[in-house]
């Protein structure tokens, strides 16, 4: 009975992680998103040539 | 199959049934008590005290919220013209956003500088979706755009901010496939952006779930879609004020302008036989040991350039609005650059569809050195007193006549 | 992968007489090293160099020193390290260089290699390429391991159909449910709800914070990752040996080494540590324990130079070397006294509580600075 819970308890935490995880992005709900700021991973240079 | 392996299975489907099972029973009763209705989201108003301009040129949108009513109240003003360019836009004072307010009392504004393409145009118009009809825009589109892979990171941050990310996200009346456009950006350019803020991340959710193989991106958009608690996120609508009118002046002879503006040009390049500035010249042309240099373009495939799509989707989004919008396709040097004729036919192609959307356009590109009028370009590729000179004459027969 | 196995079993159930085991594998691995490694002949050619020098080391060298069959092998490993902290700025013909040595999985094929080359040094005949293809490039353990031994390894591809047993799938079935528990989803939640949200104001309580949830993160990643390759493993019947077994119940490092990363901790053990303690006993260096310390702390700072040669990797080799040396010299104290020197008369219970959260902490710091957080 003890395996079969901690079974049932592995197969919950898979699919809840999932949901939360990879469904609803659940740090947007925990974490406040307005100062987050983004900048560009490349510079991207004028050149006159 | 043998008895203990039957234990097992059963073993392993009971387990996980019953987790399924539980989560089910969970969500159903989690989900039964959420809110359904959307249409009680609050709307934000943004608005700043000091008056929107009517004249000048604002580079781009990160001087945050006064820098967006610019563009919003630009748009919103059916007498004032809405100029969106790249790097030809400086402190020229025949530039059209100078030049049409100051010499012909017409009110212009000007919004961009380098990497401002027709991506970044196509998103800042959908922010500014209400105001479209019959706005009066013109699009200074350059050849060197379909060089690049398209917008790029750096430039959709600053062309496209947050308020407006936000503003096209919570607009039901725009449709999904417009969205769809700037999740594909996203998506295909997730990894040039440091990180991804919950608004860029919705969109690029939306695209995943349309145009990918992700359950769990089909399944956020459902749940976006039903319930307004996973849908974070306010309406946001811009107070725009009323501007300046027309005021009608002397019509100006351009022709004789023109001219002037040529013989001063061709004197201050009198260095050379490029037909560039003088000192510009000397500065980018002139190599150390005397030699001249000259550039080259590379032939631009329609069907693979990114930019060329942009372009085609921004046609799109004006017909589709009904924008009373106008082009200026400006030239290149074609004594400095040896292979114009490269890039003729994406011009060529370019032609054909604002004539095939009815939009009017001027094509300032020549590859033909005869048929190059000397002064258009101040360089190898901006535009020059007499190219600036030649686009007011256009808008103002466009508009005014 | 998923492919890979279905294929696996139906061949075993309709073609295992028309091709065999070994063959069917090489083949596999030959094709997803063409379709989805960015590099894949740079691997085929890293893999002929090793089984070039392998053949040449076993008919002409006739020395007993390792040191430099091992230096040999772990050549181009070497040039990789190097040239990840050099950079070429120059414009030169030589500046494409660093990238042939970049190589998916290079650390651990050549210590397979090696590991292979000590082992079957004093047997006869040639290694066969095809078996030697098989062990250096199996692709679930390619990237991070485990490490495996060549003879365990081809004892298993020998029984290779017969291996692929209801009870072995049954076992890769759990590893795989574990690994997917482990890292995609504890070790991202760790990751992602906690890790990158600490803020970095220099005090003592983030640092702390930081080296905590980062010794958490590495460990359900790394060890999902052991485990999703036992399980592929496991599916084609392969017995991928274990590489996590519950660390953080360790009472001192030499047990730590044993459940953490266990595949690593015995490589060095039985090819580094135990030759060179060997060595130095036949030179007669000083007494036993100083011998076996030197050896302790010379075999953890090679692990440090093998993670890679910046001086986080490097610092945080010898600080386990460290901890290794006192739990050694703490031992030889206590056997010599007849007494547990530290604890004296305390209850074997609480000695092991203890030891088990001075362990903890003294591994979090390790890891905290091989993270390169700190320099």
């Amino acid at each position: 009975m003890k395996k079969w819970f901690y079974k049932f308890l592995v197969y919950t935490t898979l699919i809840i992680g999932y949901l939360f995880l990879y469904v609803l992005n659940v740090e947007e709900f925990i974490y406040d998103q307005k100062d987050i700021q983004v900048k560009s991973t490349v510079d991207f240079v004028y050149q006159q040539f | 199959m043998n008895s203990l392996l039957k234990h097992k299975l059963a073993f392993e489907l009971t387990a996980f049934l019953a987790s399924l099972g539980f989560i089910v029973i969970a969500l159903f009763f989690i989900f039964s008590r959420l809110e359904k209705d959307q249409s009680e989201k609050q709307i934000i108003t943004l608005h700043v005290n000091n008056p929107s301009p009517d004249r000048g040129l604002v580079p781009n949108y990160t001087k945050g919220l006064s820098s967006e009513m610019m563009l919003m109240s630009s748009l919103s003003r059916k007498d004032q013209l809405t100029l969106f360019g790249s790097s030809e836009f400086s402190s020229n004072t025949n530039s059209s956003y100078i030049y049409l307010p100051e010499k012909l009392g017409i009110p212009a504004m000007g919004f961009g500088h380098a990497f401002h393409q027709n991506f970044s145009i196509y998103c800042e118009l959908l922010a500014g979706k209400e105001y479209l009809k019959d706005s009066k825009i013109v699009i200074f589109l350059s050849p060197g755009w379909f060089e690049t892979e398209g917008t790029n990171s750096e430039a959709f941050l600053e062309f496209v901010p947050p308020h407006f990310l936000e503003k096209i996200w919570m607009d039901e009346s725009i449709s999904t496939d417009y969205k769809l456009e700037i999740g594909r950006f996203i998506a295909r350019n997730a990894e040039k952006f440091s990180n991804l803020t919950l608004r860029m991340q919705a969109f690029k959710t939306l695209y995943e779930s349309e145009c990918e193989f992700n359950q769990a991106a089909k399944l956020r958009t459902k749940l976006d879609k039903n319930y307004p608690v996973f849908n974070k996120g306010n309406k946001i609508k811009y107070s725009v004020e009323g501007g300046a009118k027309i005021q009608h002046r002397t019509f100006p002879n351009f022709r004789k302008l023109q001219t002037e503006a040529q013989t001063i040009f061709l004197n201050a390049s009198a260095n050379n036989t490029l037909y560039v500035d003088s000192l510009y010249f000397n500065e980018f042309v002139l190599q150390p040991n005397g030699a001249i240099k000259t550039g080259s373009v590379k032939p631009i495939d329609k069907e693979n350039s990114a930019e060329y799509k942009d372009f085609l989707l921004l046609l799109k989004l004006l017909k589709d609005k009904e924008v009373n919008c106008s082009f200026v396709i400006q030239g290149l040097n074609p004594y400095y650059y040896t292979n114009l004729e490269e890039i003729n036919p994406i011009v060529r192609s370019i032609v054909n569809e604002l004539k095939k959307s009815e939009f009017p356009y001027l094509n300032m590109f020549t590859y033909r050195k005869a048929d190059y009028q000397p002064g258009s370009l101040n360089d190898i590729m901006h535009l020059g007193d007499l190219g600036w000179l030649q686009v007011n004459e256009f808008i103002y027969n466009t508009y005014l006549r | 992968m998923g492919m890979a196995i279905v294929l696996f079993h139906l061949v075993k159930r309709f073609g295992s007489q028309l091709i065999s085991y070994r063959i069917l594998l090489s083949i596999v691995t030959l094709v997803f090293a063409l379709v989805y490694l960015p590099k894949p002949f740079h691997l085929i050619g890293l893999i002929l160099y090793l089984y070039a020098c392998l053949g040449g080391l076993r008919k002409w060298y006739e020395g007993q020193n390792i040191i430099f069959p091992m230096l040999l092998l772990a050549l181009p490993m070497l040039f990789m390290k190097y040239f990840s902290i050099v950079s070429f700025t120059d414009d030169n013909w030589w500046k494409n260089t660093p990238g042939i040595f970049q190589i998916t999985g290079i650390s651990y094929m050549v210590f397979r290699a090696i590991g292979l080359y000590i082992d079957e040094r004093s047997k006869p005949g040639k290694i066969n390429f095809i078996d030697f293809f098989n062990f250096a490039s199996f692709v679930p353990t390619l990237l991070i391991g485990p490490l495996d031994r060549f003879h365990r390894f081809t004892n298993d591809v020998k029984n290779g159909y017969q291996n692929m047993t209801s009870a072995l799938t049954y076992q890769g079935w759990n590893n795989l449910l574990m690994g997917l528990l482990y890292k995609f989803i504890l070790a991202e939640a760790i990751h992602r709800l906690v890790l990158v949200h600490l803020i970095d104001d220099g005090s003592l309580v983030y640092h702390m914070s930081y080296m905590y949830t980062y010794l958490l993160y590495l460990y359900f990643d790394f060890a999902g990752y052991s485990l999703l390759a036992i399980a592929f493993g496991n599916f084609i019947g392969i017995h991928v040996p274990i590489n996590f077994d519950k660390p953080f119940l360790a009472v001192n490092p030499k047990e730590f080494w044993k459940k953490w990363h266990k595949s690593l901790g015995d490589w060095l053990n039985d090819y580094f540590f135990k030759p060179l303690f060997m060595h130095f006993t036949k030179k007669k260096w000083g007494t036993s324990i100083r011998r076996q310390n030197s050896a302790l702390f010379l075999t953890f700072a090679l692990m440090g130079f093998w993670n890679g040669f910046e001086l986080h990797y490097i610092i945080s080799g010898m600080l386990f070397g460290v901890y290794s040396v006192i739990h050694n010299y703490y031992f030889y104290q206590c056997k010599k006294q007849k007494r547990d020197v530290v604890f004296g008369k305390l209850n074997e219970r609480w000695i092991r509580i203890i030891s088990i959260v001075i362990m903890f902490h003294a591994v979090a710091f390790a890891i905290y600075i091989f993270s390169g957080k700190l320099f």
